[in-house]
């Protein structure tokens, strides 16, 4: 019987792993020279959740109803909600093979906590508060994942952090202890498709990007972590080698990325911008740099607010819609249309253009259900980032990041490499993240749901 | 108008469901699944009848509502006690209903003798007995349902003929019957929450299960599908505003049988009394004789010796095991080993503590060793007590619960006869006429559809979650403290934030000799009993 074994990797970025460094990684390296590997072209927006589960169900934001880490629970100001695993709402993978009576070992995927059941064994994501929460699917695996690795470590307990060497520490420990955790499950677990992901890339490149990057602008040529993302990627080569000894000949094994990684040039103060052009209003005037909840908003007098992160989401106060709503219906085509431009045009500190990309939802996504940005903003083509704060001595532009250190950016594709019997040799363009499901379902000799986004990308009699 | 109608179909699995709505053979239940949101419910370990209904119905697990089997044993630890639903000592979903004034009517929900004294009608279920009172409340309304529609044409036995065939009639004509009784009882009491299961698809599986794998939608456990989906056409045309669809558990193949207690005698931990009671092995003897004669004749045989079963039952309790030699046990009818803890055991023998916890890592460690005559690994886990359950009621829970793989061999643990040899097997119907084909599985079912509910949303519940989930789509407020959850994701509107008011069990209650015997019987024929 066939099985699939995929490890994820958040955020790993094409072009190192393809292109600089891909004889140091003789373990992916051996699957790229045996199976089909390239670009896979993530969601908009290119971001760990929903885009992991978005993978997971071939289905786009707009059908998960799920943005960002943060959502709009409804048209109120205040209704923001962290998107956990209970607000998906589409099959994923384990939950196909579930019903079908296969076995799944889940780890570590984010949009998994809470915990939901499923035929096998599941580990939650790094959004889980701690080991105290319930992480396990079955509980009684919690014991052992403490017999097998210690405490099992979600994710680095802060990441934006200026002691990089503790940072660097804590990373290699999650990684070991989360893929030795993946051996001891493939080594005592039935499995028909084994499915983790490891977060420690993202969290490398979020950190040590500069240090590597001669064309970041903070870039050290004599700094000391120059290479740090680079042999990290060598320690998860080693590690991944290790998984593949649980692969047999007739298992079909995935490396996967959800999105890129890129040089992070700067931050565009969106809401700053929007106060200075008249779109915001605060109650009170900023004193120093502070975020727009601080200072209240004054909702009769404003257009549009932003949330910001690694792209922006920008909504307007609709009449009728928001509580107190200042655009009319009839005027929303036209002031979004506005923004968008305005939004478009903004330049560096310099003056030069960016190449901002503003997005309406329902040009995305086939189906946009619960409440979506009115626009999705990719600054300068991600190579800028969307801060929130308001106020300080600063003006549009910034070059520190407001919630910490952060020197990289997500790029809009990921990668993937596919390797197993039958699996054609060679890189292949135009493969996209919604095909991952169906391929996988289709190697699994499953059908594949009508509801599924993507098409697989190997059809089986050529398999 | 009937709010929520709750459909239970013991032991239906997506792995029988999913194929036959694909070829369009179950119109009703693919509406259904069609039309709202459905997933696999992950049932209990084990995943028996007894601890899944009462799991679901209750929210909490067995260690707090304290029925796992079918049997167990009595405070001597050595006599077998036959377990209903009066053992439970956790409020069910219709208990909480019934303090909040909501009308309920309750029918065939497995462990739920003596029918419970709700606000409308209920109907007890497989526990409930011929030769009891109290099996249908309130009580004037047996004799007018007997009036009704005739002598009640039940599914608490396989539909098998006396010679071990397959007697499909009989499971049409108790789902049909079933279904005019519901008819007419909504009619009369109006409740807000109906709950009714069918047992068929469980007996069908464990008898034809491999047929299912051979001929698909041309096998009998299709065409019981196909009868079940009628049953579940009718009741929806009941016109409910919401419904849901459920199993306590799934079903696959059985790969076999391994008799726990001879295998604890190989390993050293059970010594058998090689001396025996002549009384108790004469009876043993002329049961087991009578269970293999024609049904006609065993007829005969019972009017000529009155009373061989239920002395037959009396006597099993004085098991045929050397106390003073055995370290563990095996009890059940799924897979479970005892201590015989010393303090706890009548004639215990193993010291509490370090003692008893080093019984077990030696018991865990030899199951998980333990294979198939093919050489193959059988136990997926053992799991500690206290790994599963919390509670009051969870000291009386077996201390180690054997889950074989996939629940495709069953661990069976008769102690009344000595047995040497591990592989075994189990038959069941009268006279142990055919073999027991089909087992369990985890993935049950559950669908929901209907006015309060969301479409398209992939459910991946627990059983536990049934509970909250009724309760709120009958916007009562969910007990804190259940071990469940309501399913948030499949319900449109807000949950009640009225604090839900304290509710009593009532007492256990045991059944009397001639109504234990009866159940008794009936277990062995389902295979559940030794």
């Amino acid at each position: 019987m066939s099985k699939v074994m995929i490890i994820g990797l958040d955020c790993a970025e094409p072009s190192l792993l393809f292109e600089s460094w891909l004889d140091e990684l003789p373990n992916l390296r051996g699957l790229v020279e045996e199976g089909t590997w390239g670009r896979l072209r993530s969601i908009t927006p290119p971001i760990t959740v929903p885009a992991w589960s978005c993978m997971m169900a071939s289905r786009t934001p707009g059908d998960l109803g799920i943005y960002g880490f943060r959502n709009r629970s409804d048209h109120s100001y205040d209704g923001l909600y962290i998107a956990n695993g209970f607000a998906v709402r589409e099959p994923r993978l384990w939950d196909l093979l579930t019903r079908a009576g296969k076995y799944s070992i889940v780890l570590g995927v984010p949009g998994t906590f809470p915990v939901r059941p499923l035929k096998g064994v599941l580990v939650s994501c790094f959004l889980t508060p701690s080991t105290e929460s319930e992480y396990t699917f079955p509980h009684a695996l919690r014991a052992e994942v403490s017999d097998v690795v210690g405490e099992y470590l979600f994710d680095c307990t802060n990441f934006r952090t200026l002691d990089r060497e503790d940072l660097l520490r804590q990373v290699y420990e999650m990684t070991d202890r989360r893929f030795a955790l993946a051996d001891h499950l493939l080594e005592t677990r039935p499995w028909d498709m084994f499915t983790m992901v490891e977060m420690g890339t993202d969290r490398m490149h979020h950190a040590f990007w500069k240090d590597m990057d001669p064309a970041h602008r903070k870039h050290d040529p004599a700094g000391p972590y120059r290479d740090a993302i680079r042999k990290y990627y060598r320690h998860v080569d080693g590690l991944v080698g290790n998984l593949l000894r649980h692969a047999d000949d007739d298992t079909y094994v995935f490396v996967v990325s959800d999105h890129g990684a890129k040089r992070m040039d700067g931050g565009i103060r969106v809401n700053e911008w929007l106060r200075r052009e008249g779109y915001l209003t605060t109650l009170a005037e900023p004193d120093g740099r502070c975020s727009v909840d601080q200072l209240g908003v004054d909702w009769p007098n404003t257009i549009a607010w932003a949330e910001g992160g690694y792209y922006s989401r920008v909504f307007l106060n609709v009449r009728g819609r928001e509580p107190q709503g200042t655009v009319e219906p009839a005027h929303y085509e036209r002031v979004r249309r506005e923004l968008a431009e305005r939004l478009e045009a903004i330049p560096d500190e310099n003056g030069k253009p960016i190449g901002t990309v503003v997005h309406r939802p329902e040009d995305l996504y086939p189906q946009v259900n619960g409440v979506a940005p009115d626009l999705i903003v990719h600054f300068g083509d991600l190579f800028w980032r969307a801060v929130g704060t308001v106020g300080g001595d600063e003006g549009i532009h910034t070059f520190d990041n407001d919630t910490g250190p952060d020197d990289a950016n997500h790029a809009q594709h990921g990668l993937l490499i596919a390797a197993g019997p039958g699996i054609p040799a060679g890189e292949r363009a135009g493969m996209d993240l919604l095909d991952v499901a169906p391929t996988i379902l289709t190697l699994l000799g499953q059908p594949v749901p009508a509801t599924m986004r993507g098409a697989p990308l190997f059809v089986p009699e050529l398999v | 108008m009937t709010a929520l109608s709750v459909i239970g179909l013991d032991a239906a699995t997506f792995s029988v469901i999913d194929p036959l709505v694909a070829e369009g053979q179950l119109p009703n239940i693919a509406q259904l699944l069609g039309d709202g949101s459905s997933g696999v419910l992950r049932s209990t370990t084990h995943p028996l009848t007894p601890v899944a209904w009462t799991t679901m119905v209750t929210g909490v697990n067995a260690g707090r509502h304290g029925i796992w089997d079918f049997s167990c044993r009595d405070e001597s630890g050595h006599h077998v006690r036959l377990v209903n639903g009066s053992h439970r000592r956790a409020p069910a979903v219709w208990d909480h209903l019934s303090a909040a004034g909501r009308r309920v009517g309750i029918v065939n929900v497995p462990f739920t003798w003596p029918a419970p004294a709700v606000d409308g009608f209920a109907i007890a279920g497989l526990d409930a007995s011929s030769r009891a009172d109290a099996a249908v409340h309130p009580a004037g309304l047996a004799g007018e349902l007997r009036r009704r529609f005739g002598a009640s044409a039940d599914d608490h036995a396989f539909p098998l003929t006396d010679r071990g065939e397959l007697d499909l009639d009989r499971v049409r004509r108790a789902c049909e019957q079933r279904v005019d009784v519901v008819e007419w009882l909504v009619e009369r009491f109006d409740p807000e929450l109906l709950f009714v299961v069918f047992m068929s698809a469980d007996h069908i599986h464990h008898l034809a299960w491999p047929d299912w794998e051979q001929r698909g939608a041309d096998s009998a456990v299709a065409e019981v599908y196909r009868t079940l989906d009628d049953a579940v056409g009718r009741l929806l045309a009941l016109g409910a505003r919401d419904a849901m669809l459920v199993s306590d558990h799934g079903g696959g193949r059985l790969d076999g049988v391994i008799d726990l207690n001879a295998w604890l005698a190989r390993e050293g931990f059970l010594h058998w009394d090689r001396g025996g009671s002549s009384g108790r092995k004469a009876v043993s003897g002329a049961v087991a004789a009578q269970r293999l004669l024609p049904a006609g004749l065993r007829a005969q045989l019972k009017r000529l010796a009155p009373g061989v079963r239920e002395r037959a039952l009396e006597l099993r309790e004085v098991s045929a095991v050397n106390w003073s030699r055995t370290r563990a046990f095996g009890y059940g009818a799924f897979g479970n080993l005892v201590v015989n803890l010393r303090g706890r055991e009548r004639y215990g023998i193993v010291a509490p503590g370090a003692d008893y916890e080093h019984v077990r890592d030696d018991l865990i460690a030899r199951a998980l060793e333990l294979t198939s005559p093919e050489g193959n690994p059988i136990v997926a886990a053992v799991h500690r007590r206290e790994e599963l359950f919390s509670g009051e009621a969870a000291a009386a829970l077996p201390d180690l619960i054997v889950e074989f793989d996939d629940y495709a061999w069953l661990g069976k643990a008769p102690l009344h006869e000595p047995s040497s040899e591990i592989w075994s097997e189990i038959r069941v119907g009268p006279g142990g006429c055919a073999p027991y084909v089909g087992s369990h599985r985890h993935e049950g079912i559950v669908a929901l559809a209907g006015e309060s509910c969301r479409a398209g949303v992939a459910l991946s519940a627990s059983i536990e979650d049934v509970c909250p989930t009724i309760l709120r789509l009958l916007d009562e407020p969910v007990p804190p403290g259940l071990d469940g959850r309501a399913l948030d994701e499949a319900l449109v509107g807000t949950a009640s934030e009225r604090p839900a008011a304290a509710v009593a069990v009532p007492e256990t209650v045991d059944y009397t000799p001639a109504a234990s015997a009866e159940v008794a019987g009936r277990l062995r024929d389902l295979g559940y009993l030794e």
